[in-house]
């Protein structure tokens, strides 16, 4: 027969384990974005490459917040890419429950793009993704790189004279000192291409995802045209550095110094060094509306970092761009949208003369 | 070659391929039915759900969707005069006629025929067409597009009905509106008056649903009447066999009309809405008789209907095998592709042929498909037609300005639907055509950008007289001028449209428009010699030296027209007020203060308070139904806007300032 101390065990081991989860659970609170809704607003339309990035990003996003919320992501497209920003400072709540996520080029805060009222510095910065891009050349003209000193009738083309590829192929250029004809107007990037494949121009500064998928096995590798230099990267001393996922085409840098055999220098070359980080190095960029506590912050900025390290995100932007987007983090991020807002004078009124020749 | 055909179709209808295909089918019948959505909104909606998907039977989903679009938007087009996508603008001109005259049902006949023949056609032409495709799309470059431009706004003179004049003056103005927002070569914003809303420039579908879809609505509210003007007995029987007998019959219309979307649709940036008019002007242009164009002429649907079926399956060989998208839809395949791994290029016309030919297959079987598909539910939607007025009139109201919305989900779209709807109201009462108006929105910004690149690349104008493409498409236009002009000096009976668009004559509603038209033109003049770079002005102040003249020519025209008619009246009083009421401006006036009302109320209170409310007080105002109707068809209209629209397609609604 069981004693009565015996039966009183089990009871006794009981209330202590009960207890112990009790005093455990009191000092611990569910996460925030527990059983919540984020919203990601992206100012492009839908299904645009900016749009199916963002829609990725954030099917692996919501696994590294604690709580795994839903996402949903609303396009706001519109304004010439200002809706979704002015918006987010004028509108969104603040409540680490509406995420800014869309493409922005720091030369619509240097150039005071008409329309944008947000000011990007007062907008808490999560992180960003940089799109590296190139320039490429058919060879009709150019059978080396080192031929372009000397090519003649070269036409270079773009979408306008403010856009960022226009600006930093047209100082590369003139850095160097190339003689061509800027074309510009082409309505995206896709139909400058089409022309450079109908040999309508020759020379185009395209994302790196654009080259791998569609120039290279199109052009380059049928040996229509050559890759000429990528746009480096700046490290956060400002210096350039080359970027780790176009080893096969030389940076501006080296493709500067097999064409002069000199180091890098000049006016344009100061410009462009100093545009690059500002317009080239934050593409895809999130944002919190102003005023959103700091805890949210630190919760997405971490995973937002986490995406970019796990490997099943990984794989997908290998499948979307051939390689990975490099992360720019919020310390640096944070500089660099602040230097947006301290433009030097010369640089200024360069910048204005410079686009104003372009039209 | 063969094996890569039948290694697709073996992909094609291999499971689950063929279980999302028919998915597939079944979801684009109703995206392409609901007017603001279309093609591209639908492949934007379904892409992420493709993400854990293999390529066949995502592919299968997206096409399954994509290929049927351009069939099932002919049912409001025909049903209500309203386009349920862009590419079904034309079939309005007929098709909205025929279920007016009750034979909704024959133009569905002729319609689902068609569509399934050019879907098909257009895939197996271009499936055969690979080898020699490229050269073909690289003999054209930048001037080509211009000239093709050109050649697309000869078709005014098609579209312009019984006034001419009218319908050039229109196209100006439909020039002038797409250089509002950035310039392409400059970046510079022109128009815009610092309204952020104009930067993009003005959106088409708010165009096009409010100049087409807001009078028709207007029309049968202010009448209180069905969509058909004859009774169920009058219409006859069998009216779906009689379309498809029609169909059958001008064969060789629709063949041509699908060559022309199928060549059309491969060549990048020549949308399907472009393929649409060409092939509706040219079914016109061909006819030994077209005065009946504009008022019910079955031919007028089979063309275009054929057409942009077959661009469908046109677009897509560009896009999978030279990674060249031809449209916003294409575009968003071409993403789809990457993000399954697959690279555009020569790779899918070797390595992945067989998926390439599944992709064609998938859209030729969806075609068929959805074209019986839709012959079926068509015997009921066609009983629409009979039904009074005030009950289609709500519903469709809220779909049109939810239509309007997906696009940007911008309060600013719903303005422009309105002034639009007002303007396309006082374009059909005062005998305008509206036509040439979207014509010339397709086509401005085709033809500023490239004949800015064209003078860029060539250095002038020499390409005008030493490419051989732009000198046969000069020779087009020359013709298609000619015999317009001679048609319009010398016509021939049965030559002219009898109906249609134009066709009204009301000089008292049509002058003020004139008017106002010429004061938009001469104040657009003013403010373009602001415009610092000669790329910035070019365009817009050459369109308007053609404009403003033009628009004075109209004025004169029209106030002749006036005084003829105030000396028949014995006077201006008794005129105006037969011109006023002919119009039924008064209760025109009445539902347009109901739209403001949306729009008020929207402010205030958001979409999902404005919408249903409307929907009582005008059933319960106009159609005098009771409480129990007004209400129940409020809590459906409740339910669409928040479970379709803000839920499932996850949009943006306006906020509220009370709420």
């Amino acid at each position: 027969m069981i004693g009565p101390t015996r039966l009183m065990l089990p009871k006794i081991m009981l209330l202590i384990v009960g207890l112990a989860g009790a005093f455990t659970a009191y000092g611990q609170e569910d996460p925030y974005y527990d059983g919540k809704t984020v919203t990601l607003y992206v100012g492009r339309t839908p299904g645009s490459g900016a749009d199916l990035h963002v829609r990725v990003f954030a099917e692996f996003w919501r696994r590294f917040i604690p709580g795994e919320p839903t996402i949903v992501v609303r396009n706001m497209p519109g304004g010439g890419g200002t809706r979704v920003w002015n918006f987010g400072t004028e509108v969104a709540a603040a409540d680490g429950l509406h995420i800014l996520y869309s493409p922005t080029s720091g030369a619509a805060a240097i150039l005071k793009q008409p329309g944008l009222r947000a000011n990007f510095s007062e907008m808490p910065f999560i992180g960003g993704l940089s799109s590296p891009n190139m320039a490429y050349v058919r060879t009709d003209k150019i059978k080396g790189a080192e031929d372009l000193l000397t090519a003649e009738g070269l036409k270079f083309a773009g979408q306008n004279p403010a856009h960022r590829f226009d600006l930093l192929g047209r100082l590369a250029l003139d850095a160097v000192g190339a003689d061509y004809q800027y074309v510009t107007g082409f309505q995206g990037a896709a139909d400058v291409f089409n022309a450079v494949r109908r040999g309508e121009v020759d020379l185009q500064v395209a994302s790196l995802g654009l080259y791998r998928f569609s120039i290279e096995p199109t052009l380059v590798e049928q040996g229509l045209a050559i890759p000429l230099w990528h746009n480096p990267i700046s490290d956060s001393d400002g210096n350039l550095r080359p970027l780790t996922v176009a080893p096969d085409i030389p940076s501006y840098m080296e493709f500067y110094r097999s064409l002069t055999g000199t180091e890098p220098s000049g006016e344009e070359f100061e410009i462009y060094k100093w545009l690059l980080p500002r317009v080239n190095d934050i593409v895809y960029a999130a944002f919190l509306p102003p005023g959103t506590p700091e805890e949210y912050l630190d919760i997405l900025r971490n995973s937002f970092v986490r995406v970019t390290e796990d490997a099943a995100y990984q794989s997908e932007e290998e499948k979307m761009y051939g390689f990975h987007l490099p992360l720019i983090n919020w310390v640096d991020g944070t500089e660099i949208i602040k230097s947006l807002y301290e433009v030097p004078e010369n640089v200024s009124a360069f910048l204005e003369s410079y686009i104003a020749e372009g039209r | 070659m063969i094996e890569g055909m039948l290694g697709g179709l073996a992909l094609a209808f291999s499971w689950p391929a063929v279980g999302y295909l028919g998915l597939g089918v079944f979801l684009g019948m109703w995206i392409g039915a609901v007017p603001g959505l279309g093609g591209a909104v639908g492949l934007a909606l379904m892409l992420p759900f493709t993400f854990g998907m293999d390529p066949v039977p995502a592919f299968a989903l997206l096409l399954g969707m994509y290929a049927v679009t351009s069939t099932s938007d002919s049912i409001p087009s025909i049903m209500l005069g309203i386009p349920g996508t862009v590419a079904s603008q034309a079939t309005i001109l007929d098709g909205y006629p025929l279920a007016k005259k009750g034979q909704a049902a024959r133009a569905f006949g002729a319609t689902y025929t068609v569509s399934a023949f050019g879907g098909v056609l257009g895939a197996l032409l271009l499936a055969f067409s690979l080898p020699v495709i490229l050269p073909v799309i690289f003999a054209f470059g930048v001037p080509e597009f211009f000239m093709l431009a050109v050649l697309g706004l000869t078709m005014i003179g098609v579209l312009s009905g019984q006034s001419v004049v009218k319908g050039l003056s229109v196209a100006l103005l439909g020039l002038l509106l797409t250089t509002v927002g950035y310039a392409d070569a400059t970046g510079v914003p022109r128009f815009y008056f610092g309204v952020n809303y104009l930067l993009d420039g003005i959106p088409i579908i708010p165009i096009v649903l409010g100049l087409f879809g807001i009078p028709e609505l207007m029309e049968l509210a202010v009448k209180n009447t069905s969509i058909s003007r004859v009774s169920r007995e009058e219409s006859g029987d069998n009216q779906m066999l009689r379309g498809i007998k029609d169909a059958f019959r001008h064969r060789w219309l629709a063949l041509r009309s699908a060559l022309l979307g199928t060549y059309i649709g491969m060549i990048p940036g020549l949308g399907a809405t472009i393929v649409d008019w060409i092939a509706y002007g040219h079914a016109v242009q061909s006819a030994r008789d077209s005065s009946k164009f504009g008022s019910g002429d079955i031919r007028g649907v089979i063309a275009p209907e054929t057409a942009n079926n077959a661009h469908k399956a046109g677009a897509l060989i560009p896009t999978v095998a030279f990674g060249i998208p031809g449209s916003i839809g294409t575009a968003i395949l071409l993403g789809a592709l990457v993000i399954k791994g697959l690279r555009p290029g020569p790779d899918m016309l070797t390595v992945n042929l067989p998926i390439t030919f599944s992709m064609v297959w998938a859209i030729a079987v969806a075609n068929v498909i959805a074209a019986g598909l839709l012959m079926l539910f068509s015997r009921q939607i066609q009983k629409m037609a009979f039904v009074p007025g005030h009950l289609i009139v709500p519903g469709v109201m809220v779909v049109l300005l939810m239509g309007t919305w997906v696009a940007t989900s911008s309060i600013g779209d719903w303005w422009t639907c309105l002034a639009m709807g007002a303007l396309g109201y006082l374009m059909k009462q005062g005998g305008w055509p509206r036509p040439p108006l979207i014509l010339a929105l397709v086509l401005g910004g085709l033809m500023e950008n490239n004949l800015q690149l064209s003078t860029q690349i060539y250095a002038g104008y020499d390409w005008l007289f030493n490419r051989p493409v732009v000198i046969v498409i000069e020779i087009l236009i020359a013709l298609t001028i000619f015999f317009a002009v001679r048609g319009a000096l010398r016509p021939k009976p049965g030559k002219r449209p009898q109906g249609g668009e134009g066709a009204a004559q009301n000089p008292l509603v049509s002058l003020p428009l004139a008017i106002g038209m010429a004061f938009i033109f001469v104040f657009a003049y003013l403010v373009s010699m602001d415009f610092q770079e000669a790329a910035t002005a070019q365009f817009p102040r050459a369109v308007l030296m053609v404009a403003i003249p033009l628009a004075a020519l109209v004025v004169l025209k029209d106030a002749r027209a006036c005084l003829i008619t105030i000396k028949s009246s014995a006077g201006f009083g008794p005129a105006l007020i037969t011109a006023l009421s002919e119009a039924e401006i008064y209760r025109s006036l009445q539902f347009a203060a109901y739209l403001l009302g949306i729009v008020g109320i929207t402010y205030l209170a958001g979409q999902l308070v404005a919408l249903p409310l409307f929907v009582i007080v005008y059933l319960r105002t106009w159609g005098q139904y009771r409480w129990s109707v007004a209400l129940a068809y409020a809590a459906m209209t409740f339910l669409m806007v928040w479970g379709f629209y803000s839920q499932l397609m996850n949009l943006l609604l306006h906020p509220s300032l009370l709420f």
